[in-house]
């Protein structure tokens, strides 16, 4: 038999996997009352008119790519510290959930922008710093798809992962001293109405639990390759053995 | 063997390559002269330059001629097998990080001397503040040359490296960029405020001296 | 099932976001409800930024309402992608373990998986 690393991803487990399509429903649900509520309830705003009601769900993506692309970093450093199949899987799958809301985040900035400021792009901190670390999650993923199934390409793309970190906290740094003009609106207690307080709130809790569908979907999708590519070791293996025999 | 034996040894080697075949260093002085004259074609106007641009050109053609000698810095120990035979000592693959980032650390601050006189010449500016320019010349170069290596050492073996190198090293350099320019435009203007930025890209060094021979060793050892 | 399910709930967010926005009356209701929201966080955005001539911009064709369209469609395109993508990779690599799974048994008489 096989030994160790290809034996336990043998043993991936092909489950079907119901939490998860509870999780799907629940984040659904939340989100289309989210809608629902932004749609109905929230005023719009005197300068910003309907635009501001991006405002939610952009705000909903800024925390599922910070948390995403950390939690991948995490993963990372776990995986280059003590090498698992499952945190290498996780990691992947939070770096990818990760950019897919980083870009939404990037998408919908500019469309807010636009009338909040008057322009698509301004060089303003945030801004900035998404599109950096954006690209730099971006190269992760494409470094590890050029290395293929490859040890190497594995760890080093942790490494980047890892190394993404502390840079992406320097890059915060620098850009804030750049100067800017974003919007204060968490830190600065400004949802005044209860209404778009609610709405923010279903917006954000909707869009985590949906984001960590996507990730538990990559996850297993990750797995079931891994389980795969442990096969096909076997495989080739045995028929090493039998032509030997 | 010790450490910095080890160290000393590759570096000597790595000198003796660079001064037999001087074609490296001799491309990558080409290309930062290069780069400033497209720099000229791209911002003079009317036959006069523009005030200002002085920092922007400087760095970023300093970044830019970093990563080209970045691009060949691992090319001999990948064909020799360097780096598995570094691993095998008990000294790790700690003395082959440092030796290359001098290297490009050498490589670097040489393509400085020659482009900082031209940038200045080109662009009609008066050196002034000296010494903050010098000092964010050293952390940025010593700052670019440490995750270079870091990056440059982690793509030795992967498909697509020359594209895939600029694309990680910007994003993580732009703190030092920011920063450089920054500090840059302040001292020639005469201005104050230099010492925060400064602070900042010693941070950047200090966590990246210590963290990229880390990551390299566990990324890399076998 | 979990494919079918999840395909089937994306499609449905998407086609239920869309006309939620689509119906929502544009510029009337922007002046209605403007008095409670003058406090808002978005007004606090307008406040944060630098003393531009608003006026320029009050003028201008570009309506909240399309901007905001553009906004979720787009972020629902984004995420369907990515779902899509995955669920065709999943099919894809449950039929290769299938395949994979039966050339072991055949070769080890099953003793492997």
């Amino acid at each position: 038999m096989q030994t160790s690393p290809t034996a336990d991803a043998l043993r991936v487990p092909i489950r079907r996997p119901v939490a998860a399509l509870l999780l799907l429903a629940i984040g659904l649900v939340t989100i289309e009352v989210a809608l629902w509520w932004i749609a109905t309830r929230t005023p719009s705003d005197i300068v910003l008119g309907l635009s501001q009601k991006i405002f939610y769900f952009h705000v909903g993506s800024a925390f599922a790519m910070l948390l995403g692309l950390s939690a991948a970093s995490i993963m990372s450093l776990v995986d280059l510290l003590r090498p698992d199949d499952r945190a290498d899987a996780l990691a992947r799958s939070f770096l990818e959930v990760g950019v897919v809301f980083s870009l939404c985040l990037l998408t919908s900035g500019p469309l807010w922008a636009r009338k909040a400021w008057g322009m698509y792009w301004t060089w303003e901190p945030r801004l900035t710093l998404s599109l950096l670390v954006t690209l730099l999650a971006i190269s992760v993923i494409a470094l590890r798809s050029m290395s293929g199934d490859s040890h190497t390409g594995r760890r080093v793309g942790a490494a980047m992962a890892v190394m993404a970190a502390p840079a992406s906290y320097l890059i915060h740094v620098a850009v804030k001293w750049w100067g800017g003009n974003h919007p204060q609106v968490i830190q600065g207690g400004g949802i005044q109405s209860a209404d778009m307080r609610i709405a923010f709130w279903l917006a954000v809790v909707g869009l985590l639990t949906f984001a960590s569908v996507l990730v538990v979907t990559r996850y297993r999708d990750i797995r079931l390759q891994q389980r795969a590519q442990a096969l096909r070791l076997t495989l080739s293996a045995h028929q090493l053995r039998q032509r030997r025999a | 063997m010790t450490a910095l034996r080890l160290t000393w040894l590759l570096l000597k080697k790595d000198l003796r390559i660079a001064a037999r075949s001087r074609e490296m260093l001799g491309f990558t002085l080409l290309f930062a002269v290069l780069c400033v004259l497209v720099f000229a074609f791209g911002f003079l106007q009317e036959g006069t330059a523009a005030e200002g641009y002085v920092p922007g050109v400087l760095w970023v053609t300093l970044l830019f001629s970093s990563s080209v000698s970045l691009l060949r810095l691992f090319a001999a120990e990948e064909e020799g097998g360097t780096l598995e035979l570094v691993s095998a000592t008990s000294a790790g693959t700690v003395p082959l990080f440092v030796s290359k980032v001098l290297v490009q650390l050498l490589f670097t601050g040489l393509v400085t001397v020659v482009v900082l006189p031209m940038v200045l010449l080109f662009f009609n500016a008066e050196l002034r503040g000296i010494g903050p320019i010098a000092a964010s010349l050293l952390l940025g170069l010593i700052g670019q040359a440490t995750v270079g290596t870091l990056c440059s050492a982690l793509l030795v073996h992967v498909r697509l490296r020359e594209v895939l190198l600029p694309l990680v090293l910007y994003p993580t350099v732009a703190p030092l960029l920011i920063g450089g320019v920054k500090v840059t435009a302040l001292a020639l203007a005469g201005a104050e405020g230099t010492r925060d930025w400064l602070t900042l890209m010693l941070v950047f060094d200090l966590l990246f001296v210590v963290a990229s021979p880390w990551l390299h060793g566990r990324a890399l050892a076998r | 099932m979990f494919r079918t399910a999840l395909l089937i709930c994306a499609a449905l967010a998407m086609m239920v976001s869309a006309p939620v926005f689509a119906e929502a009356p544009p510029a009337q209701a922007a002046a209605k409800v403007a008095a409670p929201s003058a406090k808002s966080g978005a007004a606090a955005a307008a406040k944060a930024a630098p003393p531009r001539d608003l006026s320029r911009y009050k003028e201008e064709s570009v309506s909240g309402g399309s901007l905001l369209l553009a906004a979720y469609m787009i972020m629902w395109a984004l995420v369907g992608t990515f779902v899509g993508r995955t669920l065709l990779r999943q099919a894809k690599v449950e039929a290769e373990l299938t395949e994979l799974s039966e050339r072991v048994d055949v070769l080890t008489g099953g003793d492997a998986a």
